[in-house]
């Protein structure tokens, strides 16, 4: 799911807390905006943003945040407007519906779970690839 | 690099939609139960609410107009492949201009709509409009959207008072349906009667004489139900170009002599006295 790899240099105390604070964002965000599946998106591309200009380790991570988040905000979107559609425009309640919101669910709460876990090793200056995220980070940010 | 990513993407993909899919195979819902359940109480409500509108007004049992009425309905049904049976009609006594769809598939009509139609081929616009509701399913989706699925649980278990069944009875007798689902509706009947060989016009023509009719105060329940009817009307004389049909008469009866036998009924039919559901 995710592995503590070599880092090209030891992150200071200071970059260790803003990559933290990458992940700790979209943590938050998504507390704060649960119904609408954007929040936690935007909340982190403004985090992305500010720190584009920020050193390797925290930009890499910003990026690794940012990805997962676009992910879950496709499954997330899909699932809000089959919501939308079945209370607005009187879709019928299927089998589909429930477990794709099940489904959903399980994928938010992975990643909920691998967000925690990377902005606590994170701000230990250690440095978690994701899964998937990891290597495409890695194709995208350059030092 | 590349090859990677692909991969750890492709596990992913694959492990969301077999999750899905796994989980779509477990029975969270039985339709058919559902079906069956929603049907039953849908059937329920539609008697409660029937019951209790039989029970204030004089229900119409004269054969002839049942026949005449039932032969207008049998019209309309059988090009659209609609079960004339399952279409329950409701002669009430009311000077009301007003003709609405109940839940599980009854419909009233007002004699206030018999006595104003100039011709049957309005009334049978009329109906063909209420059908069109019936078949869309607009009127259990207007209830659920505003009494709430709830309350027309309780009303259908008899957990409701009279006085609950009354209002959601009048939120279907003189409340709108939504733009959409009377355009909808408007569709259907103008299909229904071009292909019946029914000219539309006779509807616009309805509603029309309605919408100038708004100081008689008889005339405003079907339009206040059936807004903006200048428009529609317009409407239907734009979509009946898209139908080329012939006009046959919808009924052998002079209409005058079904207003003539509507009149007689109500000076020798008494007042209905079928207990409604708080009085048992």
């Amino acid at each position: 799911m995710s592995e503590t790899i070599a880092f090209p240099y030891k992150p200071d105390d200071y970059e260790a807390e803003k990559a933290s604070n990458s992940y700790l964002m979209s943590v938050v965000a998504v507390i704060a905006g649960l119904p609408l599946p954007i929040i936690n998106l935007v909340a982190t591309a403004i985090f992305f943003l500010g720190n584009r200009k920020g050193s390797y380790f925290v930009r890499w991570h910003c990026t690794q945040a940012l990805l997962s988040q676009l992910t879950v905000l496709g499954m997330n979107s899909a699932g809000f407007y089959w919501t939308l559609s079945i209370i607005l425009a009187n879709k019928s309640l299927t089998n589909d519906y429930i477990a794709y919101m099940i489904t959903i669910v399980l994928f938010n709460l992975v990643e909920f779970v691998a967000t925690i876990y990377a902005a606590i090793q994170t701000r230990k200056g250690k440095h978690v690839a994701w899964w998937f995220f990891g290597p495409l980070t890695e194709t995208i940010c350059k030092p | 690099m590349t090859d990677k990513i692909l991969t750890h993407f492709a596990v992913l993909l694959i492990s969301f939609f077999a999750v899905w899919f796994g989980l779509s195979h477990v029975k969270f819902i039985d339709q058919e139960e559902l079906r069956g359940f929603a049907k039953d109480n849908e059937k329920r409500l539609g008697e409660l609410i029937l019951e209790s509108i039989t029970t204030t007004s004089e229900k119409i049992k004269n054969e002839k107009i049942h026949a005449v009425i039932d032969s207008i309905k049998v019209r309309i049904c059988r090009t659209k492949a609609v079960d004339c049976d399952k279409i329950k009609i409701h002669i009430i006594r009311n000077s009301e201009i007003n003709a609405f769809a109940l839940p599980d598939n009854h419909m009233v009509i007002y004699t206030g709509l018999i006595e104003y139609a100039a011709n049957p081929e309005e009334v049978a616009g009329v109906m063909a409009h209420e059908i069109g509701h019936m078949e869309k399913n607009h009127v259990m989706k207007k209830l659920v959207k505003e009494i709430g699925l709830e309350m027309l649980f309780a009303i259908a278990g008899g957990d409701a008072g009279h006085e609950i069944v009354r209002q959601t009875g009048k939120t279907l007798s003189s409340g709108a349906f939504d733009r959409k689902q009377e355009r909808e509706a408007d569709g259907y009947a103008v299909e229904t009667l071009a292909l019946s060989s029914i000219d539309p016009q006779h509807l616009g023509n309805l509603f029309f004489r309605l919408s100038q009719k708004h100081s008689i105060p008889e005339a405003l329940a079907w339009i206040s139900t059936h807004p903006d009817s200048k428009e529609r009307a317009a409407d239907i004389i734009k979509k009946k170009k898209e139908f080329t049909f012939g006009s046959d008469p919808v009924i052998k009866t002079a209409w005058e002599q079904v207003k003539n036998m509507l009149q007689d009924e109500g000076s020798v039919v008494s007042t209905e006295t079928t207990p409604g559901p708080a009085a048992r």
